[in-house]
């Protein structure tokens, strides 16, 4: 017998499954009918070209649910989801589970297209959600849903959060406003050009008049359209009686286009029109870029919605009948509402159990894959997928105080705060601003009595080099340049206050399992009964645990595999939850699992010599009187983890183990990477106490984890690492991810960190020193306000190419 | 040099098209996702007979 593996979903086929389809004149196999439906209809609707373009697995058939999909068909609800367009179509966002790779979208998007009523499919690849707009007097919502179901997708109607219409909104507008500018800008230059050769005298006024008409124009239209919200901001800032650098801002974006407006009349020289156009779109520039970081954190929260649904099925029983069966809207659901999920079903909301064991899959919140076994009154947390058995759960609280709920409020809030060094030169600017106003009218007054047709000039002069732009400039865009290098490399930095702290980070704090290690198990040695022989062994194993979904048993099945397999047919196969599995196979019973689970099974002699088990797992094969075989599996260390510790010990750090795991494996880790310090065994409240420890001393935290246990640590933390191949919510709860899990990226991260800062120094020494001399010079009438321009934007360059620097490193 | 009274204007005219056609495509989504619309053109669709 030879492996056979699904054409739909690449699962190892069981060998009492015989199902399979002829397709390119080959036959292939499948696991269930379920697949077997699904590749019928995709190549029956010409949409083969999926199998060849897809690149990775697709979910297991069996394991969507199959939801009531009337239930949206009714009018109330479907209110809730669907919006209309004019022209009588109907528009609704679908929120689709399941997509891997771009060939999903591809056949989804080929598939829903050829619907009749389906007028138009967006599918948005990294949201995993498609926008449709059909009509509903021929296709309903729930036969669009059901259609995306019967090729192998889970997809439900999503609403989007008011903060996500706005920042969509917002991005938009600020798109436009930037498109302008530049459009603008580039005109302006043109136009402006000749004026930078020749005069007044040398063009002929006729020419002149004509070319200024023009910018003129186009510096106006671009003051009523880019400059808004400089002058919004300006506006609010006075009324709270502060200064900011959008109050200075406006101010020159005034003066110097009326005074502009006011020589254009009196056909002077002194024409700066070009000058605001090109203030502007640099403005907008700099800030275009700010807000995108800001709007891609908030995606990131709400990518945590996906782990909840909106609908579930609520149950009326006395007397353990139910009596009466109905689904609610996930927001509408009370405390004393009973609601029961199916096997395979999302749990909508926290509760506690009242039915009988069950089994849920917390990875999603906890990163913990091995499945978590519940008993009666157990809680269970909103967001968690049941894996056996029905769950009838009482709700412990509203869907919006439940846990997800307030995890993302809190992480709202978050995500607005700015980074301290931005805010200190925003203060800084702000002091400079009083000190530049004051020193104008000074200035004002000095030239009232000494030269009065030069105030106006000396003013804007004064007004334009000492706006602190470059100084505005000087931290943002040199953590921009960071930011972006880092991220390129793989250390995505999500909150902005990172690159600052990075560069006195004292302690560096790892977590052990997930982070030091990987998070997977891999079978280190195996220890076999010299009665047997070795391929018969693994053989029987291999039978046993190819039929188990556990994590565990995937060990097995990867790491067996290579040598030759016969897979021989299990009989009576059970799983035991928590322990083990247990099978006959030729007549003869077999267990395979952990050691309190062979114990009641057979007996246990001590011609096993049980290597070191006092840590790590290990899971024996038996047969009715002797152990057969004991496999000894551990979480192997990171490649990454002996040279990217080596280089933080470099840089003279203090390195740490802080694990919630008891066993002994983490002495050993700590001594084969020879850090000093660890903490094994410890709580959440151990870890954060751990933590506070050294910071009453002074030291400055960098923590590394991957799952829940390390949310609360995260937060004090100065900076929070989460693992890319972390949890949603650690993630979101950390201020970095890691994305391709090298931890070698830490001490580079450092170092630019470092350099970053060196960077920013300059350039705030910098600007600073040139405002102040600008200051002087102006005040003193030698500047005019065409070079004041010009010397403003060579500041403002200087400092962005310095800050460039950074990109090569 | 008289060409210019021309030139500029028609320039002015090419620059508010420029616009009008961005402000159309973000209106239309057409920068809401730069990142898998240029995975389309990579997709076939008749590599696979039955």
């Amino acid at each position: 017998m030879y492996l056979r593996i699904c054409f739909h979903c690449n699962l190892i086929i069981a060998n009492d499954v015989n199902i399979y389809l002829i397709i390119n004149k080959k036959i292939k196999y499948m696991c269930c009918y379920g697949c077997k439906e699904i590749i019928k209809f995709i190549i029956d609707s010409k949409l083969g070209n999926y199998y060849i373009y897809r690149e990775k697995n697709v979910t297991n058939v069996e394991k969507i649910s199959y939801n009531n999909y009337e239930i949206y068909d009714k009018n109330d609800i479907i209110k809730k989801f669907v919006t209309k367009n004019s022209l009588d179509l109907y528009e609704v966002t679908i929120s689709i589970n399941g997509i891997v790779c771009s060939a999903c979208f591809w056949l989804i998007e080929h598939h829903i297209k050829s619907i009749i009523g389906i007028h138009k499919i967006f599918i948005n690849f990294s949201t995993s959600k498609a926008q449709i707009i059909f009509d509903l007097k021929i296709i309903k919502l729930s036969s669009i849903l059901m259609e995306i179901r019967k090729i192998g997708y889970d997809a439900y109607p999503y609403v989007f959060k008011i903060k996500e219409t706005l920042d969509n909104i917002e991005y938009k507008n600020e798109l436009k406003k930037l498109i302008i500018s530049a459009i603008g800008s580039m005109q302006i230059m043109m136009l402006s050009f000749s004026f930078y050769l020749y005069d007044l005298n040398d063009i002929g006024i006729s020419y002149w008049l004509f070319i200024r008409l023009f910018n003129f124009i186009i510096a106006t239209f671009l003051i009523i359209f880019c400059s808004e919200k400089f002058i919004l901001n300006a506006y609010r800032s006075l009324k709270l009686k502060t200064l900011t650098i959008d109050t200075i801002i406006s101010l020159s974006i005034f003066m110097i286009y009326f005074l502009s407006v006011y020589n254009f009349l009196n056909k002077s020289d002194k024409i700066y029109f070009d000058s605001v156009c090109m203030f502007i779109f640099f403005l907008l520039l700099s800030r275009f870029l700010e807000m995108r970081v800001r709007h891609y954190c908030t995606k990131l929260i709400y990518s945590l919605q996906k782990l909840t649904t909106n609908m579930a099925t609520i149950i009326k029983y006395n007397n353990l009948n139910i009596i009466k069966k109905f689904q609610k809207n996930v927001d509408d659901i009370l405390i004393s509402d009973i609601i029961l999920v199916k096997i395979g079903d999302i749990v909508p909301l926290d509760g506690i159990v009242l039915s009988d064991d069950c089994i849920v899959d917390e990875s999603m919140i906890t990163g913990e894959k091995i499945p978590i076994y519940k008993k009666r009154k157990d809680f269970i947390i909103g967001g968690c997928i049941n894996l056996e058995n029905i769950l009838i759960l009482k709700p412990f609280s509203l869907n919006k105080n439940s846990f997800i709920t307030i995890i993302i409020q809190i992480l709202e809030k978050m995500s607005s705060i700015k980074p301290k060094i931005v805010r200190t030169t925003n203060k800084i600017s702000s002091y400079f601003i009083l000190i530049v106003l004051i020193s104008i009218f000074f200035a004002d007054i000095y030239w009232f009595f000494k030269d009065c047709y030069n105030i106006l000039n000396v003013t804007i002069s004064m007004l334009t080099v000492a706006c602190p732009c470059a100084l505005a400039l000087s931290v943002p865009i040199a953590i921009t340049c960071s930011t972006n290098i880092l991220a390129k490399s793989g250390f995505l930095i999500i909150k902005e206050h990172v690159l600052e702290s990075l560069s006195n980070i004292t302690d560096v704090i790892f977590d052990k399992t997930g982070t030091l290690t990987v998070n997977y198990f891999v079978l280190k040695e195996t220890k076999i009964s010299s009665k047997y022989n070795m391929s018969y062994v693994f053989n029987l194993s291999y039978s046993l645990e190819i039929l188990s979904n556990h994590p565990i048993a995937k060990v097995f099945s990867k790491n067996l595999i290579l040598k030759k397999n016969e897979i021989y047919n299990v009989l009576n196969y059970k799983e035991y939850i928590n322990c083990g599995v247990e099978g006959i196979i030729n007549g003869k019973k077999y267990r395979m699992g952990k050691l309190n689970f062979i114990k009641d099974f057979c007996k246990i002699d001590d011609k096993f010599d049980f290597f070191n088990f006092r840590d790590d797992l290990c899971i024996f094969l038996s047969n009715d009187y002797e152990i057969i075989a004991i496999y000894h599996l551990i979480n192997p260390l990171r490649y990454s983890s002996f040279k990217g510790i080596n280089e933080l010990k470099l840089l003279n750090l203090n390195l740490h183990i802080l694990t919630g795991d008891p066993s002994y494996s983490t002495n050993k880790i700590s001594k084969n990477l020879k850090i000093k310090f660890f903490f094994k065994n410890a709580s959440i409240q151990d870890k954060l106490f751990y933590i506070k420890k050294l910071q009453k001393n002074g030291a400055k935290i960098m923590m590394i984890g991957d799952g829940m246990n390390d949310i609360l640590a995260f937060k004090i933390s100065q900076i929070a690492v989460a693992m890319g191949e972390s949890t949603d919510l650690a993630k979101i709860s950390s201020d970095v991810t890691l994305l391709n899990n090298n931890l070698l990226l830490l001490s580079k991260a450092i170092k630019s960190g470092i350099y970053t800062d060196k960077i920013i120094k300059q350039n705030i020494i910098w600007a600073v020193i040139y405002n102040i001399i600008g200051l002087f010079i102006s005040f003193l009438g030698l500047i005019e306000p065409y070079y004041a321009v010009i010397g403003m934007s060579f500041s403002s360059l200087l400092v962005v190419c310095n800050s460039l620097r950074l990109l090569k490193k | 040099m008289s060409i210019i009274f021309f030139l500029i204007p028609f320039s002015f005219i090419l620059m508010f098209l420029a616009i009008y056609f961005f402000w159309w495509a973000v209106d239309n989504d057409q920068f809401d996702n730069l990142d898998d619309i240029s995975k389309y053109i990579l997709l076939n669709d008749d590599l696979f007979e039955k």
